[in-house]
């Protein structure tokens, strides 16, 4: 472990991806300032150099001149402010995260945001768990809104949740082939659809890749999602449309991303972590996990790719764990 | 526009609403808009639903754009919420038990009533009652349908469409004065011995003839028998519209009949011994009888299937193939595109054993189309070979070996680890697939393909859940397109147990949990 106590050198030193615990209920950008603050507040506690002097010459200039040196109060931090200030540091993220949802974020800081946007133009797969209740319906999809309407829930099973479930992973992978960008008619089309999963053309575009209940507690339910795309009142309205299928309405209760392309829960750093001890080392952690799924070096290909499809399938956790998960 | 709206709803669970679009569109704004939504007295769910689907249907559309922003606004909430309303709500109740277990659909060409929808194309019509029960069995012939219905009632046999040969039974609305079209299903009445007890298992239609099977009274013949394919005595110019003889072939040198299956005019039946018996019409060898003459009596197939225990026969046109219960592929009939020997035989009129299914693991079943065949073994990969557009993409080809169909294509992913193909059928233009991909539940996927110049050139997800079987018969005539996407349009999460594919480009999905007939 090597300590360091100078804030210029944790300055330089502060250029990387970094992977963030979203908490649900404030947004992208309000997380972002909260971070920015703490790494400020953090570098301005570290040692920094003292201000620069300042050479002041008095006297009359018909007699004699007196040359003394001292503090500049134009560098002095009451004068001037923080040393480190929020705007200082780039800071931006690939795909943002809605107000309501909390998971992994994975953001860059100064030179960082290169990498944190090539991995965003490669269009990497996100697995979302979608928490929901049965029964009600709101005007804004998800809890927090006004309550609409409401509908019997008895009939509704595990297995017919999952048949529907099953019918929206058929109706996207279908979809997949449509969205490709070649002509479904062609050659290019067929020796595409030959190669499995394929990714969308337009970045617009949500896709569905896989979907499964995890969870089934009527009214509540939690399902996993694998998908590209997506947006939060996509989600939102997945679970609304699920619950019509059923013969039922339902209400989005709580999302939660799982995973970005590779980096998952365990990489992400809690509200209580978001200090610049911890972001250097998750810093150091990202890069590492960049690496080794050869993120630098990867196109953006048609196919998905090994770091799409991992971890899913992994996560089929307690119902405790997963009530737990997804209250953060 | 009209259409559209009541489309939407009756896709829907909800019932059926309708609004007076016209009206609407003479004095078109948002609030006239939202008053006529509102005297519909539907659920706000219900109004959400309406607007999504009118979005979708008519993309961008200005006034609609007006509409769904009025929605938006009153998201936007000036007033706090009360929770207090939201208990004052009243429950609804969208799931009902009287719903009818079974449903059927269909798409293609309707042009003589083979879908059986026409009279539901009339708006207000209601669903067929009499059709509503337990559908076991449907079979396509040449611009006919015909459906076996689980039943103990009198009428256990539906058919609809070309009826000039009396392949559907004699209906006549005077008397002497047949109907040579039927537009929506009609009973056919058998004369079974004990109508209440016997029940039809199995149905198989060809050109112009059906074939009926029943658990207890042997099989049940209608329609032409010019070549003897409806296995009794050939009669010089015998009259078939109108006519009224059904024939019954109660068993097959004693042994029970298992399973029956039509080519084009000929028939092939298998008895439970695993003998396999023929009649009609055998020009190309089709009937296996050692010679090219037609033959009338349903007679013992012998050659290199004689002592198998064959499980099934195939044929849709005048290609046999014929699977043993060890996973073996037999075959006789046509094979000008080498689709039985490597040798260029066009002819082949007695059962021989396939070298080239050699090592492609068990066969668990067969399809012979037109001009190609394909097979799926007991790993869920499926073979094509034959001439034509095989799903190997839009080039038509001509495969002389087995190939296979990169299982890619019928779904199996990192996603659908399990996935695989559990049946095949052909017709004479267009293969289709069964897959058991099952998520808990049974889930199982109709993937098809057609050699028309559509869309359907490599093997394409219909998205129907929990399928039971695929069936497909004869097709001369291009596929029609606007059928297609309506079948798009039915994607729901009904458990199908049943698809059969019917000739005349029709298929129809016999679907198990959800109402018979209440698609269009």
């Amino acid at each position: 472990m090597v300590y360091v106590s100078e804030a210029p050198a944790i300055w330089n030193l502060l250029k990387g991806v970094i992977c963030m615990y979203k908490p649900a209920g404030i947004t992208t950008n309000s997380m972002r300032k909260i971070l920015l603050g703490n790494i400020c507040r953090d570098l301005c506690e570290l040692e920094s150099r003292p201000p620069r002097n300042h050479v002041f010459i008095q006297g009359d200039p018909s007699s004699s001149l007196t040359v003394h040196v001292g503090p500049s109060f134009a560098d002095h931090p009451l004068v001037v402010g923080p040393k480190y200030q929020p705007d200082d540091i780039r800071c931006t993220w690939g795909a943002p995260l809605g107000k309501n949802v909390s998971g992994v974020l994975v953001m860059g800081l100064n030179e960082g945001n290169k990498t944190v946007q090539r991995l965003h133009m490669q269009q990497p797969t996100r697995v979302f768990r979608l928490k929901g209740v049965l029964g009600q319906a709101t005007d804004t999809y998800f809890s927090d809104g006004k309550v609409v309407e409401k509908a019997t829930f008895w009939h509704v099973n595990r297995s017919k949740l999952d048949a529907v479930l099953a019918s929206i992973q058929a109706a996207h992978q279908k979809q997949m082939f449509h969205q490709c960008g070649v002509d479904i008619e062609s050659q290019t089309a067929y020796e595409l659809a030959v190669q499995g999963l394929i990714k969308p053309a337009n970045g617009k575009i949500p896709l569905l890749y896989g979907i499964k209940c995890i969870h089934f507690q009527p009214p509540d339910f939690t399902i996993e999602v694998q998908c590209i795309n997506e947006y939060e009142t996509y989600l939102t309205t997945l679970v609304h449309d699920i619950g019509m299928q059923l013969h039922s309405v339902a209400t989005c209760t709580g999302l939660q991303c799982i995973r970005y392309d590779s980096f998952t829960l365990e990489h992400a750093l809690l509200r209580k972590h978001w200090t610049l001890q911890f972001l250097m080392v998750n810093m150091a952690q990202s890069h590492r996990l960049l690496r080794e799924s050869k993120a630098d070096e990867r196109q953006k290909l048609p196919t998905l790719v090994e770091s799409d499809i991992n971890h899913f399938g992994v996560s089929v956790t307690s119902d405790d764990q997963t009530q737990t998960l997804c209250s953060n | 526009m009209y259409n559209v709206l009541e489309f939407a709803f009756t896709g829907s669970t909800y019932g059926v609403a309708r609004i007076d679009i016209a009206e609407l569109e003479q004095r078109w704004n948002t609030s006239s808009v939202m008053n006529t939504i509102k005297k519909l007295d539907l659920s706000w769910c219900q109004s959400k639903l309406l607007l999504k689907r009118r979005r979708f249907n008519e993309g961008t559309n200005k006034n609609w754009a007006c509409v769904q922003n009025s929605v938006r606004l009153y998201v936007k909430r000036k007033y706090p919420i009360n929770p207090e309303e939201a208990e004052k709500l009243p429950v609804f109740q969208y799931a009902g038990t009287s719903q009818p277990k079974w449903r059927v659909y269909v798409w293609g060409a309707a042009d003589h009533g083979a879908l059986g929808v026409n009279l539901q194309l009339k708006k207000g019509r209601s669903p067929i009652s009499y059709l509503q029960k337990p559908i076991v069995d449907v079979a396509c012939g040449y611009g006919f349908t015909a459906l076996a219905a689980s039943a103990r009632e009198k009428y256990k046999l539906f058919g609809c469409g070309i009826n000039t040969d009396s392949q559907l039974g004699y209906h006549a609305s005077r008397r002497d004065h047949p109907l040579q079209l039927i537009l929506t299903p009609a009973p056919v009445e058998l004369p079974l011995a004990d109508m209440l007890n016997t029940k039809v298992t199995n149905v198989a239609a060809g050109r112009a003839h059906l074939m009926v099977l029943t658990d207890r009274e042997g099989v049940f013949t209608l329609g032409n028998n010019a070549y003897g394919q409806c296995g009794r005595q050939i009669v010089e110019d015998e009259k078939y519209s109108g006519s009224q003889i059904i024939h019954n072939i109660p068993h097959l040198n004693g042994a029970k009949i298992k399973s029956i299956e039509c080519g084009q005019d000929h028939s092939l039946f298998v008895s439970e011994n695993g003998e396999v018996y023929a009649c009609g019409w055998g020009a190309d060898g089709q009937t296996g009888l050692g010679h090219f003459n037609s033959e009338w009596k349903p007679s013992r197939v012998l050659g290199d299937i004689e002592g198998e225990n064959i499980v099934k026969v195939a044929s849709t046109v005048d290609c046999v193939l014929a699977i043993s219960d060890e996973g073996e592929v037999f075959g006789w009939g046509n094979s000008e595109y080498s689709q039985l020997l490597q040798e260029e035989v066009q002819q082949i009129h007695t059962p021989r054993y396939l070298e080239k299914c050699q090592g492609l693991g068990k066969i668990i079943d067969v399809a012979a189309g037109g001009s190609f065949c394909i097979a799926a073994n007991d790993n869920g990969e499926v073979f094509v070979w034959g001439y034509g557009i095989l799903g190997k993409g839009p080039v038509v080809t001509h495969a002389r070996e087995p190939t296979q169909i990169p299982s890619t294509l019928f779904g199996r992913n990192e996603f659908q680890p399990d996935s695989r193909i559990i049946a095949v059928s052909a017709g004479i233009g267009q293969l289709a697939a069964v897959s058991n991909h099952v998520v808990n539940s049974c889930r199982q996927e109709v993937l098809s393909q057609t050699t028309k110049s559509y869309i359907f050139t490599v093997p394409y997800n219909l998205q129907i859940t929990t399928v039971y079987r695929v069936k497909r018969g004869l097709d001369t005539h291009s596929q029609n397109l606007t059928a297609w996407d309506k079948v798009q349009d039915l994607k729901k999460k009904n458990k199908f147990r049943k698809v059969a594919q019917f000739s005349h480009h029709v298929q129809l999905l016999n679907v198990w949990h959800q109402s018979s007939h209440n698609i269009l």
